[in-house]
Parts: C-alpha cells; sequence; structure tokens
C-alpha cells in the first residue's frame, strides 16, 4: 500500500554515497573555470562532461540541461555533483571549489521584459473587440499582479540509486515513474529496459514530484554508474522550496469597453507569465490561463493573448492548477468591479453576465447550472444583505479617522477548473491503464504510479465492482514499479479521479463484453485519446477543453481591522459540481485544505492554522480565542456523472472572492496577490 | 548571553556543556505577598500553571503568545529575556512592571531592572561567570492592562511587534500609565515623556490631550534605529491612538 | 559526551557530540524514522516526541538535554493500547492525515489526550497552532480527537 512506502530520507546502504549539488551563484554568465585543487581525494566530483549519456533532462517535448556545460541562466543552475562516503566531507568540499563565471549583467527581467524573451503565446479572439462602438461607452483598464509562490512542502525530495543485475535500480518519489526511467536511461546511456524505478512515498506533494525526481535521478544514477556505488542524493527544504516547482507570476492588463449601461461590450485581455530560465509546459499553461480568463462569461467581442516569457530565475509552472488560479483571480477581481458601473452587487452581475452552462470555449456543462451555485453560495453567507450594508458603511466611512470598529466586506466569485490536458501529449506517448480479470474472478487494475490517493483507489474499485458485479474486495490496485506497470502519464491535473476513472470504466465495460466468450484470464488495456477536432479544436480554442469540469461559486468575509491591518476571515462558503462524489467528508476535507492554502497564497503566509487574532478588548474577561476561518462547503450532484478534480477548483475562486471582498472592506481596489499588511497599508496609503 | 541558531545550523558547542537546566534554585517559583518570584530555567507552560491567576495579565497574556504549547513546554523566562539581540514577548510588560532580575555569580548576587539588561548598543549586562538566576514580579494593582502582539517576530520582523500599557484610572483621573512597545529585536520604546504627560489627565482624554500625545509618540517613533520600519511605526501610532481613546473609568471590577 | 536515558521504554546509552540535534540523533542513529525534520526551526510539528510525558519538538533539542529524560515517538505510541483509541477516533470522522504527517500527529494527539481527556476544539487547536499541514482540515482534525478522547475516556472507565 502507498501508504506504507517508505519515504526516500529512509534509503541508505553502508557503501552509499552521499550526492550533493552544487549550484551556480551568479544569475546569468558563463563558467570560465573549475579548480578543485585541495579537495579531500574521498569527494568524487561530476560535471557536465562526466554524464555519459545526454547531459539532458526532457519532458514532453521541452528540454533543460542536468548540468551546466557552461552556460548559466539562472542563480542556483547545477554545475556540479559532489559525492562521498562521508557527508560531512561535501559541504568542505563546496566551500573548497573555486568556480568563476564571467557574469552576464544583461538579466531576463519579468517587468520589463523585451519582445525576444516570449518563449510561447496563445490567443482566443472572438468577434471583433477592436471595432469601435461609439462614444456613448465607458472604457475600464486595469493590471492585475500575482507574486511567484513557492510550497512550503516538508516532504523529502531525492533519489537513491544503485547498480544490481545489471540494471540501475532507483527509488525515488515521483508521479511519474516511466519518465523517471527514460530520464535516468537517457543521462546513464543505457537502454530503458535497464532502468527500474520504484517509488518511494510521494506524500504531500504540489507539482515537485512530477518532474524533479527525474532529475535527481539521473544525477543520482550518474553517479552510481560510474562510480559502482549506490547513491543518494536530497535536497533540503530550502532547495526545495527555491529551485522546484513554484506558481509562476503574472502580470494581466484588462481593457473593458462597456455600454452605457454597464454591459460588456468587448474585452481586451493581455496575460504575461513569467516561466522562469526552461519552459515546460507552456502550450498547457497558456491554453488553461486563456480559458481561465474567460471563464464562463457572455463576451460578444474579446480578445485573450496570454505568453510566456523567459526569465534569469528558476524554472517555474508544474505548480498545482498551472496558470488557472491566477487567471481566474484577475478576471473574477475585474468583473467584480465591473458591476458597480452596472449599479448591481456583482453577484447579480455575475449571475446576468455568465452563460450558466457553457464556458468561454463555447463547451457545454451538464451538471448544476452555475446560476444555481452562485444562488446557494448567495443564500448561505446572507451575500445581498451583507454586501449592501458594507457597501453603505464604505461609502459613509471617514477615511481620516482611526477608530477601532473594523471594516467589513464580502466579495464573490464562480468558475470553473479543468481535468485533465487539454492536449493530448505527443503522438509516441501512450498513457493508459490496464486491467486483468483472472480466473477467479478477481480483477487486477495496473496504474503508472502506486501512490494513488485511497480515496481515488475506493472509487474505481466501487466503479469497476458495479461493471463487473464483483465485491471490491475482489479487486486490487497493483503494486509494482516500472518493470511490471503501464506508462499512465503523470498524476496532475486531476488525472487519477477523472481521466483514469473513465479508463477503468472502459476496461471494465470491454472485460464484460468479452467476460462469458472468452477465456479468462481477459486483460485490457485503455490509453487516453486525444479528443476529435469536432469535440476539441487546440488550435482554435472551440469545444471542450478538458475530460471534465469541475465548477463552483465561492463566497468570502473578511473583516479588516483598522490598527494592525490584518486581514481576518469571517467565513468562506462554496458550493461545487465535481460530478460523482463517493465520500462527501472526504472532498469537503480535500477543499477545505485547499481553501485554506489558497487563504495562505493571497495573504502572504506560509500556512493557515489556528491562532490568535488581534483581541482590543480592554475590558476582556475570558481567554484569548484561537480561531480557525470558518469555511462551509457543499458538493452538488454528486450521484451522478464523472468524479472531477476538487483541489484546483477550490484554490482558483477563493483568492478573487477575498480580495474584492477585502476591497470592499478597505475601499480600495487591490489588484494583486500576495496582500500582506504592509502592501495594504501601502494602497490606503496611511500618514504617518 | 542566548545565541540563536538558524533552521538547520548545527549547535556550535564543544563537547563539554554546562547543563543548567535541572539546577533546583532556577526551577523555583515563589511568592510573598508584594512579588513573584520565577526561577530563570522555569518552563513557560510551568509559569502558566502555576501562576496565571495571581500574575499580572499582561504578563501571562505575553507567555501564552509565545509560539505553541511544545516550545512553551521548553522555553524558559530566563532564555526570552536572553535571547540577544532580540527582546522577545516578555520584555517589555516587565518592563512597565518594574521587573528586576537577579543576576547571580559566585559568592555574589545583584538585582537590575529589566531595561538594565542590556545597554544602549545592545550589550549585556552579563558580566563574566553570571548567569541569570531569578526574575521577580512586584504585585501591583492596574485596573487597566493591555497587551497585544502582532506578527510573528521571525517570520516578518518588519512588521510585527508587542505594545503593552500599564493603566491606573481613580475618580475619572489616569493616575499612572505606562507603556511599552517593542519591535522584536532592534528597540523597546518606553516613552516617558508621554508617560508623564498623560498621567494625571481626566479621563476620557479630550481632543487636544490626544494630539499632544500623539505628536510626543510620533517624535519618539522618529528617533527610534533605521531598522523599526515605517509600517511598524505606524503601526504602533495607531495602536496608541486608540489605546487612549478607549481608556475610561473602569467598572467596579477589575479588568484585563 | 555520553548521555543515558529511555526511549520507548528501553534504556539506552550513547556517547554523542554536543552539537546534535536530539531528531538527528534519533532519526540518523537510532533510525526513528517516524521523525521528519524538516523546518528545524519548531515551527511544522514532523519532529515532534513526548518528553516527559510532555509534548517537544525534538529539532529544538540538543541532544544531551535528553540525558536521564524519558523519550517516547510513534513507534512507542504504536504498541500502546492508547495507540488504537487515536486511530479509531481518526478514521471515523474521515480525519487521517497523510503518511507523512501521520505519526508526528498521533504524537501530538496522545500529547492532548494524555493532559485533557475530555479536550475542547480550543485545547485541540492551541497545540496544532503549532504545526504546518497544508492538507490538514483541522476541524476534521479536531472533531477525530474529541472522537479518539471518548473512546479513550471508554476504556479507562470500562
Amino acid at each position: 500500500m502507498a501508504l506504507d512506502l517508505p519515504f526516500i530520507d529512509e534509503y541508505s546502504s553502508p557503501d552509499m554515497l552521499t550526492v550533493r549539488v552544487m549550484r551556480a551563484d551568479i544569475p546569468r554568465g558563463k563558467i570560465e573555470s573549475i579548480l578543485t585543487e585541495g579537495i579531500s581525494r574521498k569527494v568524487h566530483v561530476f560535471s557536465a562532461r562526466d554524464i555519459p549519456g545526454q547531459n539532458q533532462f526532457e519532458a514532453l517535448g521541452d528540454t533543460m540541461p542536468l548540468l551546466s556545460s557552461g552556460t548559466i541562466e539562472y542563480e542556483g543552475e547545477p554545475v556540479l555533483l559532489l559525492a562521498a562516503h562521508e557527508k560531512d566531507l561535501l559541504a568542505k568540499a563546496e566551500r573548497q571549489i573555486r568556480i568563476s563565471y564571467e557574469t552576464d549583467f544583461s538579466l531576463l527581467a519579468f517587468n520589463p521584459s523585451s519582445a525576444d524573451q516570449v518563449t510561447d503565446s496563445r490567443q482566443l479572439v472572438l468577434g471583433n473587440p477592436d471595432k469601435d462602438f461609439g462614444t456613448e461607452t465607458q472604457t475600464v483598464e486595469a493590471e492585475y499582479h500575482t507574486s511567484v509562490e513557492s510550497h512550503v512542502n516538508r516532504a523529502p525530495l531525492g533519489a537513491y540509486t544503485y547498480i544490481e543485475n545489471d540494471k540501475i535500480i532507483v527509488h525515488t518519489p515521483t508521479h511519474w515513474p516511466m519518465h523517471v526511467r527514460s530520464v535516468v536511461a537517457a543521462a546513464t546511456g543505457v537502454e530503458d529496459s535497464r532502468v527500474r524505478v520504484i517509488q518511494s512515498n510521494p506524500s504531500p506533494a504540489y507539482g515537485e514530484k512530477v518532474l524533479f525526481p527525474s532529475v535527481l535521478a539521473a544525477m543520482a544514477a550518474v553517479v552510481s554508474i560510474i562510480t559502482g556505488h549506490p547513491a543518494r542524493l536530497l535536497l533540503t527544504p530550502q532547495e526545495v522550496e527555491r529551485y522546484t516547482s513554484r506558481k509562476p507570476p503574472v502580470e494581466v492588463r484588462r481593457t473593458s469597453v462597456l455600454s452605457d449601461k454597464g454591459d460588456i461590450l468587448a474585452e481586451r485581455v493581455h496575460l504575461r507569465f513569467d516561466i522562469g530560465a526552461y519552459p515546460f509546459f507552456t502550450g498547457e499553461l497558456l491554453t488553461r490561463a486563456i480559458i481561465a480568463t474567460g471563464n464562463f462569461y457572455k463576451i460578444p467581442h474579446l480578445s485573450i493573448t496570454a505568453e510566456t516569457v523567459r526569465t534569469s530565475t528558476p524554472p517555474m509552472n508544474l505548480y498545482r492548477g498551472m496558470g488557472v488560479s491566477q487567471s481566474m483571480f484577475a478576471t473574477e477581481v475585474h468583473f467584480s468591479r465591473l458591476a458597480e458601473f452596472s449599479q448591481l452587487n456583482p453577484g447579480d452581475w455575475k449571475k446576468q453576465h455568465t452563460s450558466h452552462r457553457n464556458i468561454i470555449t463555447g463547451a457545454h456543462i451538464a451538471g448544476m447550472p452555475l446560476s444555481d451555485l452562485l444562488d446557494q453560495v448567495i443564500e448561505r453567507s446572507d451575500f445581498y444583505r451583507k454586501h449592501s450594508s458594507y457597501e453603505l458603511i464604505r461609502k459613509r466611512r471617514n477615511t481620516g479617522k482611526t477608530s477601532r470598529r473594523s471594516f467589513r466586506g464580502i466579495g464573490i466569485a464562480a468558475g470553473f477548473t479543468g481535468n485533465g490536458f487539454t492536449q493530448k501529449p505527443d503522438g509516441r506517448i501512450n498513457w493508459g491503464i490496464k486491467a486483468v480479470l483472472d480466473s477467479q474472478d478477481r480483477l487486477t487494475i495496473y496504474c503508472g504510479t502506486m501512490t494513488i490517493p485511497r480515496a481515488i483507489q475506493e472509487l474505481w474499485k466501487r466503479k469497476a465492482g458495479e461493471i463487473l458485479s464483483i465485491p471490491p474486495e475482489s479487486i486490487a490496485i497493483a503494486e509494482g514499479d516500472t518493470d511490471t506497470l503501464p506508462d499512465s502519464g503523470p498524476m496532475m491535473l486531476a488525472m487519477p479521479v477523472a481521466v483514469y476513472t473513465s479508463l477503468v470504466e472502459k476496461c471494465c465495460s470491454h472485460i464484460r463484453k468479452q467476460r462469458f466468450h472468452t477465456p479468462l484470464p481477459i486483460e485490457v488495456s485503455r490509453s487516453i485519446t486525444a479528443p476529435r477536432k469536432s469535440t476539441w479544436d487546440s488550435a482554435r480554442l472551440k469545444g471542450l477543453p478538458f475530460h471534465t469540469l469541475s465548477w463552483g461559486a465561492v463566497v468570502t468575509e473578511v473583516e479588516l481591522d483598522p490598527l494592525s491591518l490584518v486581514p481576518e476571515i469571517r467565513g468562506v462558503w462554496a458550493s461545487f459540481d465535481c460530478g460523482l462524489v463517493y465520500d462527501t467528508q472526504y472532498a469537503v476535507s480535500i477543499a477545505e485544505g485547499s481553501i485554506y492554502e489558497a487563504l495562505a497564497w493571497v495573504m502572504g503566509e506560509n500556512k493557515v492554522s489556528p491562532r490568535y487574532n488581534p483581541d482590543y478588548s480592554i475590558e476582556e474577561r475570558g481567554p484569548l480565542i484561537m480561531r480557525l476561518p470558518p469555511i462551509s462547503i457543499t458538493f452538488e450532484n454528486t450521484s451522478k456523472g464523472i468524479p472531477g478534480g476538487i483541489n484546483e477548483i477550490a484554490e482558483s475562486l477563493v483568492p478573487s472572492a477575498f480580495v474584492t471582498a477585502l476591497s470592499q472592506a478597505a475601499g480600495v481596489y487591490f489588484d494583486c496577490i500576495p496582500l500582506t499588511s504592509e502592501i495594504i497599508q501601502g494602497y490606503l496609503e496611511e500618514p504617518s | 548571553m542566548a545565541r540563536e541558531y538558524k533552521a538547520g545550523d548545527k549547535f556550535d558547542l564543544s563537547d563539554i556543556v554546562i547543563y543548567i537546566r535541572n539546577i533546583p534554585e532556577l526551577q523555583r517559583i515563589s511568592r510573598t505577598e508584594r512579588y513573584f518570584e520565577i526561577g530563570a530555567g522555569v518552563p513557560l507552560n510551568r509559569i502558566l500553571k502555576v501562576g496565571q491567576h495571581v500574575l499580572p495579565k499582561i504578563f501571562t497574556q505575553s507567555l501564552i503568545n509565545i509560539a505553541h504549547p511544545a516550545i512553551r513546554n521548553r522555553a524558559t523566562l530566563g532564555g526570552n529575556l536572553c535571547h540577544h539581540p532580540r527582546r522577545l514577548n516578555t520584555y517589555g510588560p516587565l518592563t512597565i512592571l518594574d521587573a528586576r532580575v537577579e543576576l547571580r555569580r559566585l559568592g555574589k548576587s545583584r538585582w537590575i531592572q529589566i531595561p538594565r539588561l542590556f545597554n544602549k548598543t545592545g550589550e549585556s549586562a552579563l558580566q563574566n561567570g553570571e548567569i541569570l538566576s531569578r526574575i521577580r514580579i512586584p504585585f501591583v494593582d492596574w485596573n487597566m492592562q493591555f497587551f497585544q502582539k502582532l506578527g510573528d517576530p521571525f517570520q516578518k520582523p518588519k512588521s510585527s511587534l508587542t505594545f503593552c500599557a500599564l493603566s491606573d484610572i481613580k475618580k475619572g483621573e489616569l493616575t499612572d500609565f505606562r507603556i511599552a512597545i517593542s519591535f522584536i529585536g532592534k528597540a523597546v520604546l518606553r516613552d516617558r515623556e508621554l508617560e508623564t504627560l498623560i498621567t494625571g489627565q481626566k479621563i476620557p482624554l479630550n481632543d487636544k490631550s490626544r494630539a499632544e500625545a500623539r505628536t510626543v509618540f510620533r517624535n519618539s517613533l522618529m528617533q527610534l534605529p533605521g531598522e523599526v520600519t515605517l509600517f511598524q511605526k505606524q503601526r504602533s501610532l495607531r495602536l496608541l491612538q486608540w489605546y487612549l481613546s478607549a481608556l475610561h473609568e473602569p467598572s467596579s471590577e477589575l479588568f484585563f | 559526551m555520553k548521555i543515558s536515558f529511555t526511549l520507548n521504554g528501553q534504556e539506552l546509552a550513547a556517547d554523542v557530540p554536543a552539537s546534535l540535534r536530539l531528531v538527528d540523533f534519533l532519526r540518523d542513529r537510532l533510525k526513528i524514522h517516524s521523525l521528519h525534520p524538516s523546518c528545524y526551526s519548531g515551527e511544522c510539528g514532523n519532529c515532534a516526541v513526548l518528553l516527559n510525558g510532555e509534548l517537544a519538538y525534538s529539532c529544538m533539542i540538543p541532544v544531551f538535554a535528553a540525558q536521564g529524560t524519558s523519550i517516547h515517538t510513534y513507534e512507542g505510541i504504536q504498541l500502546s493500547e492508547e495507540y488504537e483509541d487515536i486511530i479509531k477516533g481518526l478514521r471515523d470522522e474521515n480525519a487521517f492525515p497523510c503518511s507523512y504527517c501521520l505519526p508526528s500527529k498521533i504524537v501530538i494527539i496522545q500529547s492532548i489526550l494524555k493532559s485533557s481527556p475530555d479536550p475542547s476544539t480550543q485545547d485541540i487547536f492551541e497545540v496544532f497552532a503549532g504545526t504546518h499541514c497544508p492538507c490538514t482540515n483541522f476541524h476534521n482534525l479536531a472533531r477525530g480527537i474529541i472522537r479518539a478522547a471518548f473512546y479513550r475516556r471508554e476504556h479507562v472507565n470500562g
């Protein structure tokens, strides 16, 4: 069981070499020389030249070097591998090694940046957004920013490798074992079949376990194959935070043309993502960002352009959601602001201006209409009453007077996220799963990662059991490794819960058809197939881009303490339609965790844990109270359809609801994330 | 003095260590009619357990706001005071409570007030061979005590602070008033000019008094070292303004 | 320097350098793999142990401070009868943490139940304010712990 898998830092052996990455300490330039004189002979040093195979890490067509072969593109880029049996020697060796650089001071910045830094772009155009709409219109321009987010993940990240029976054995906490295999094979110059990848415990993970284990495994494997010794490479928590997956910063510029009644006539949006020194999965990121930007809104003339910009910073992306939460933040905050022009509250404005069942690409959602979800959260949170009374207070407030009275606001957001990739990756890749029914009517499901969450395993067993009329106890999820399991692709973007569940159903349906006229065992494999162009035209961004959608509405109420400028969450109300949900309590638990993470991101904090709020009672009689933001979540339409991801929809909607609530509370338009107390102060421009 | 290690640092210790934690005298808590005495090695949670209902609220609140129970089970009051160069939670409250500390060496001991634990340049008063052994907190009735900590001093040193104030109001007059703001390692501001200005005033304070207080306090803030950020100064000014506005004749019960 | 202490009921003696943190000694030398030191600053709680029955974060304790103490880790609690109460309570409320956090959570929960046989949500929140677990639903966890306390009381009262 995945729960019992050891963590990567538990692997060791007496003759093991500890490996450490020595990194560049300039942001851009060239290596002039590397001097290793004087270091202990017990320390092995490896550079790019020592890599027996390819000095390259490749993922779906995007590449970066494993070790710098001379050029430095970001501070922290790996330059050397140091390995020794005694790990205390490594720090000393690192201090003794002299790397001299020719620094290139023309750094690639995000703001400003030049046109040649753009690595990829996508565009969606509907109607004619550049049309002249006449003089009886209003134009609203705004800019939104989100800054980089690192996850503060505590689980170890690394790899342990050794040679056994002419095979390279790799242990690593990966969510894509087959990819580890191919990268290790390429780096060591051996065939894929000579590499065996066994997963170690990857939990918890935020995207860094998709690609980075492959990098680390390749590095450790190079050391093993050259020295003949087992090798273990573990990143420090600081390295994980700085150099692995992070949410890329975005800058969004929007221009809205409104009629005199406040209806949107046209919208032009330009998104720019800072993708770091080496771009990965930019096509997916940009497509998702554009779709999230359009959201459900009915805009007759629309242009959305999205670009990735290369900068002299560690590679980013591959954070959960891939651009959706940043894009949706800008959209939902912007449209809440536009509601004022129509003299409507944002809840009603969104209900009027969204298509309740169609997203911007024209895809139709079959579950609960968005307007119903909006109505639910509006009612549960008492949104109308609170919004109008907070508006009244905001307009009447004398901002020159400092008083203890807190200011309150309430915000609303609605939208969707997509489950699965928008584009089937390169045709050479065949991601899928396999199911085998044996002669004892026992079913085994083979999926390329052993670390499927328990709740999803239960879901598959239940689905398979229903189709084949066998009890869940007769169904097993195969344990194994790359020698025995198929390539199911990376475990991200809700693939296991949405895409793989469908594949399980397809396998079982096919087995059911064959069951009584084909001898057992019956083995069926099903792969992810690219949708037909009539279903999804990825060039024109038309149709259903994802395997399934999850959508919802969120209201957040905030109180701003005028003395400390610390925002406190008075409540979060959410209603989601994520398709089939068997275990509502578990689903609520997942959603709550994501909401807390989203709140931590938007407030610029590492975490949201129980804490004492500022308490100004001079007449306090009771003890201080530990508080946690109260959250109310419902899942709708849970008995039908295909299950969808929960994490991303929860964390995509909360930030914008929070920011619009805080804007109302403070009487200022906030347009960035994070919003720390100092940043709030800056917006309010309090006199000193 | 205590030395601060960052996350992941190895403890820089020789293999000969004098571990004083279990010395009985440093673990003692005692009280008389006039004061409460706490050994420097008493864990914070034990102080709270024993003294929560008798110690000044401003002090117990400063303890409750330190980290969380797992830390408070090990952290000591002596450690909190000796965390050079920072002035952590208890420093401000103990300063305005007129608490004293005993510095003891072989054959000798001396008592000093908390503000003298560090001089203006941040050097500690501990001489060679001395340890901080006891902390003495006098029992005094204050009918208004206020402590507020904002932010995490280690995660957000540029914005966090503690604000503590003691007020004694009798028959509509502010008979005593003390205030201390700690900017966690950079400075502790105890504004005696402000205290003198406000003491003796009628409560509630009128606009003129509050405006004067604001001016005096702002001037004091401006003289703080550069490491104290503008945001911290603005925060403390707002807190002060609020506190002065909130002062009123207490009811017959004792408040926190 | 030589130290001796009790670990999960067993007496131990060791020769250790003074510069070592307790967590590194327990994990690297004694292979107590339930401890996952990561923040090394007393924030995350993944190195939680019971030291003389009280909750302590072993990353913040020098190894020599273990001299003469009694330390319990997850491995020890797992073997006790009390463990089942905790597991049952968490399971009832679907409050199982991930495998990374589970050992430290169990230690923390054990410390809560030892000091408060009938803990309130406030008591629980106060202790868990000193943890960092992005995937934890604190409300669920609190309900699970209250449940566990109920089972513990049932056991004790027969």
